[in-house]
């Protein structure tokens, strides 16, 4: 369960005072797929960072039940004079998972060979891609965050890696923020606004792709 | 005497209408009929509903002397509900000609005008009824609400605004004009007049009801939330307020509250379709999917005829793994919405996701995957038997796992780039001390403060102060590492401790390394009391840790604080006796240094290397206090100011 509690952010511009979270309160219940969607600048990724508590809320309070996921395909933990095998212990030693057995999978899933080895400096971007969505793959998480991630890497990796997150989300949630409404429709059930500070949730995720298509037209 | 029937044909209130008819089939008999007989015929044609014999009798009521304007009013409403609405209408004009302010008369011009479709005329009679009558809105709701029906929303809402704001204001007419705004898509005009009805009638189910919608249609959630609750409660057995209030709940993310709102309105109403859904869609979400499954069903069974309630079981079932149903069930929505496309995409997609899962040999959907690695956290959070010790205990595992885990990759950051590991750590302090030794030896004739090797001398201040420097200096920074603080489960404070712990194993290393190979080359003071020198080690470790923390918090809420910390361990060289020691001092100078914890365990530090060395101005405690004291001021400080955090 992840719980907002009257929380709000903003930020300070130049042109004024930017409101993200305006006294939001909302549950997100254990396996809900949740589809954030919000037009440019809403405060989406803010959001999402705020659901991985790397920003805190100016007031109020978000509680997190359960392990939540580093934003899905992220790379910011790797440290390119570490190999790949290293980078991917670390995390495994972090959310106490057995690190060989993680690094393995990683290894395996990523196609690497060699290179999983090799400092992280020297890997390509397609290589750091596949190598940062076999790792948030490999951690067992109740709540999987993923900000405009799906759209990476080849096609057959893209597929591998839908099946395998697939797998995952059977036990599991998801708040996904995309502007991909295909990517929304195929894997959230329920969705929410994000809009001038507010979060509206819908009980479908039709409801709020047609709310935002109304926005977009308004907007 | 007009009470009776008379047998020369008078008429009286026990007249009937037949013999009424019959007297009225004479031209004669009408005219030698009194006024008041007259009228009273009028009311017994009413009574039998004889439009054309009441017209009759008012026609010739109103060409007597005694005739007045309401006697042209009466005719009137015979001629209308005579259905002669032309001849009605015109005598509703000459009523209004002898009395301007006869109320009744403008009604039912506007009936009459509204019945003959003029409706822009009917407009115009309401105003002037507005100008010259006493208050009263029934005809403009009449007029309004045709207007509606004709699908003039602007006039319609104009009149309603004009009428509900000079007069006082009727539900209906509140309710009328919240509706024709909202249908004119004009929320906030909606809003208002909703929001005022509510003021006026708090409990009318009807027009709590239509704000709530309001206020859901807007996204104010919240506020209809409140609403509703408090409507649920003056009305607890109205199923449709559980259910909208239960929609309400559901849009603000109380979702275990909306199911509870949502079986409320199921035990009200079972017979309808939409509390079950809510119910069930509700349940979906929160991840009870059978009570989802048997509550979509039960809406199935009350509206077998909508797609909708077969896709979102559909999905319900897919979710389970259940794609042979979920497809069955989209064949039967497709059966009731044959135009729905997504239902077929939907479908494909469920059909393909049935063969991945059929064929999943490992339960990862391809073969040639390897099993999913599995937390053992999943299975220790499933168990139920976590009592406050064993929570306490877990969290302090897991937190005891994170730092471990920072504190081994900051050490690897450290080493990575060397051949030699973490001994290459010992190679800058040694750089320093002889560089810091030579510098000062054209000082004292190269002889040291205490003792008489120069070097170890300069090692028992200058390692201390590393420990000190390189534990502030690295944990400076560390709440701006945003990317690690991606990670949910690392908390700011984990970063500085880790660092902190990584620093201890490091500095503690080299230190080690440093003064044991004094030892083996016998250079610098013998001593059998190293263990001072060890607890002098850990205190500045406090000490710096504290402080670390404390300019952490500082650093992520103002730019300035890694230039003064630039400055201030430039100062530290000096200020912390590493040089000197405080016998050396001016008194004025030692007396203000002595307030400096780095300066106390450093002086504490050489008691234990130096056997010979005494200072009469250490103070243990007064450096312990210092360091446990920063440290809870670091974490009340995090604690206080985290989000006051300047952006990066």
């Amino acid at each position: 369960m992840i719980r907002f509690e009257n929380v709000c952010k903003s930020y300070r511009l130049k042109s004024g005072r930017k409101v993200v979270l305006d006294h939001v309160s909302i549950d997100i219940p254990p396996r809900m797929r949740l589809g954030i969607l919000g037009l440019n600048g809403a405060g989406k990724s803010t959001l999402m960072r705020m659901f991985a508590g790397g920003e805190l809320p100016d007031s109020g309070r978000i509680r997190r039940n359960g392990r939540i996921s580093f934003p899905v395909g992220f790379t910011g933990t790797f440290f390119p004079l570490q190999s790949g095998r290293e980078n991917v212990k670390f995390l495994a030693r972090v959310y106490g998972m057995n690190e060989r057995e993680v690094a393995s999978w990683v290894e395996h899933f990523s196609e690497l060979g060699h290179y999983f080895d090799m400092p992280m400096g020297t890997y390509s971007s397609g290589m750091h891609t596949r190598i940062a969505f076999a790792t948030s793959f490999a951690f067992d998480f109740d709540f999987y965050l993923v900000d405009e991630a799906f759209e990476t890497g080849d096609k057959n990796f893209r597929t591998k890696c839908a099946k395998v997150f697939e797998h995952r989300l059977r036990d599991a949630g998801l708040v996904l923020i995309s502007h991909n409404m295909r990517t929304i429709r195929d894997n959230c059930d329920t969705g929410a606004l994000l809009h001038n500070g507010k979060i509206h949730m819908h009980a479908s995720i039709e409801e709020t792709i047609m709310h935002y298509e109304q926005l977009l037209r308004n907007s | 005497m007009t009470e009776r029937r008379s047998e020369t044909g008078r008429i009286t209130t026990e007249t009937s209408i037949d013999d009424l008819r019959l007297i009225f089939a004479s031209r004669d008999r009408i005219q030698q009929l009194t006024f008041p007989e007259l009228s009273m015929a009028s009311e017994i044609a009413y009574r039998a509903s004889d439009w054309h014999t009441g017209v009759i009798a008012m026609k010739e009521a109103a060409t007597r002397p005694e005739a007045t304007a309401p006697t042209q009013l009466r005719l009137g409403r015979f001629l209308w509900r005579d259905n002669k609405l032309e001849q009605a209408e015109e005598v509703c004009r000459k009523a209004i000609d002898a009395d301007a302010s006869i109320k009744g008369a403008y009604a039912l011009l506007i009936e009459i005008l509204v019945s003959r479709k003029n409706l822009d005329e009917a407009i115009v009679v309401a105003r002037t009824m507005r100008a010259r009558c006493e208050p009263g809105g029934d005809p403009t709701l009449r007029l309004a609400s045709l207007l509606v029906a004709e699908d003039r929303l602007d006039q319609a809402l104009d009149l309603l605004q004009e009428f509900n704001d000079i007069e006082p204001p009727t539900e209906p007419g509140l309710m009328l004009e919240a509706n024709v705004a909202h249908r004119l898509k004009d929320s906030h005009a909606a809003l208002l007049a909703a929001e005022r009805a509510y003021r006026l009638w708090p409990s009318s189910r009807s027009v709590v009801t239509l704000y709530a919608n309001l206020l859901h249609h807007i996204g104010r959630y919240k506020r209809a939330a409140a609403v509703l609750e408090k409507a649920r409660k003056t009305e607890p057995g109205d199923a449709t307020l559980a259910r909208l209030h239960s929609m309400a709940l559901m849009k603000i993310g109380a979702s275990l509250d909306a199911l509870r709102a949502a079986i409320t309105a199921i035990k009200l109403d079972r017979n309808n379709c939409e509390n079950w859904y809510m119910a069930g869609v509700l349940a979906d979400s929160l991840g009870y999917g059978d009570q989802a499954t048997m509550m979509l069903r039960e809406a199935i069974k009350i509206a077998p005829d909508r797609a909708n309630l077969y896709i979102t079981l559909a999905n319900v079932q897919a979710r389970s793994g259940n794609y042979d149903l979920a497809v069955e069930l989209l064949d039967e929505a497709e059966k009731w919405a044959p135009d729905q496309t997504g239902i077929r995409d939907l479908r494909l997609n469920f059909l393909a996701q049935n063969r991945e899962f059929n064929c999943d040999a490992e339960g990862t959907g391809n073969s040639s995957i390897l099993p999913l690695p599995r937390s053992p956290d999943r299975e220790r959070s499933n168990a139920s038997d976590s009592g406050a010790i064993k929570t306490f205990l877990r969290r302090f595992g897991t937190q005891s796992r994170i730092i471990y885990a920072l504190a081994m990759r900051e050490i690897e950051h450290e080493t990575v780039e060397s051949r030699f590991g973490i001994a290459a750590a010992i190679f800058h302090p040694l750089v320093q001390i002889a560089a810091v030794g030579l510098l000062l030896s054209i000082f004292n004739h190269g002889r040291p403060p205490i003792g008489d090797r120069m070097f170890f001398f300069y090692a028992t201040g200058l390692i201390p102060l590393y420990m000190f420097v390189h534990v502030v200096g690295h944990s400076l920074p560390q709440f701006q590492h945003v990317n690690f603080l991606q990670i949910p489960i690392i908390q700011r404070v984990d970063l500085v401790i880790g660092v902190a712990v990584a620093k201890l194993i490091i500095e503690g290393t080299v230190a080690t390394m440093l003064f044991a190979t004094f030892a083996l080359m016998s250079y610098g003071a013998q001593s059998d009391n190293q263990i001072e020198s060890v607890a002098a080690y850990l205190v500045v470790w406090l000490n710096a840790f504290g402080f670390g923390m404390i300019l952490a918090v500082f650093n992520s809420m103002y730019r300035a604080t890694a230039t003064f910390w630039t400055v201030g361990q430039r100062a530290l060289y000096v200020m912390s006796g590493v040089m000197f020691i405080p016998e050396h001092m001016p008194g004025w100078m030692r007396e203000i240094l002595l307030w400096n914890p780095l300066l106390q365990c450093i002086e504490w530090f050489r008691t234990g290397m130096f056997p010979q060395h005494v200072s009469p101005w250490l103070n243990k405690s007064y450096a312990i206090g210092t360091g446990f004291g920063m440290i809870v001021i670091g974490f009340a400080l995090e604690a206080a100011l985290r989000h006051k955090a300047r952006r990066l």
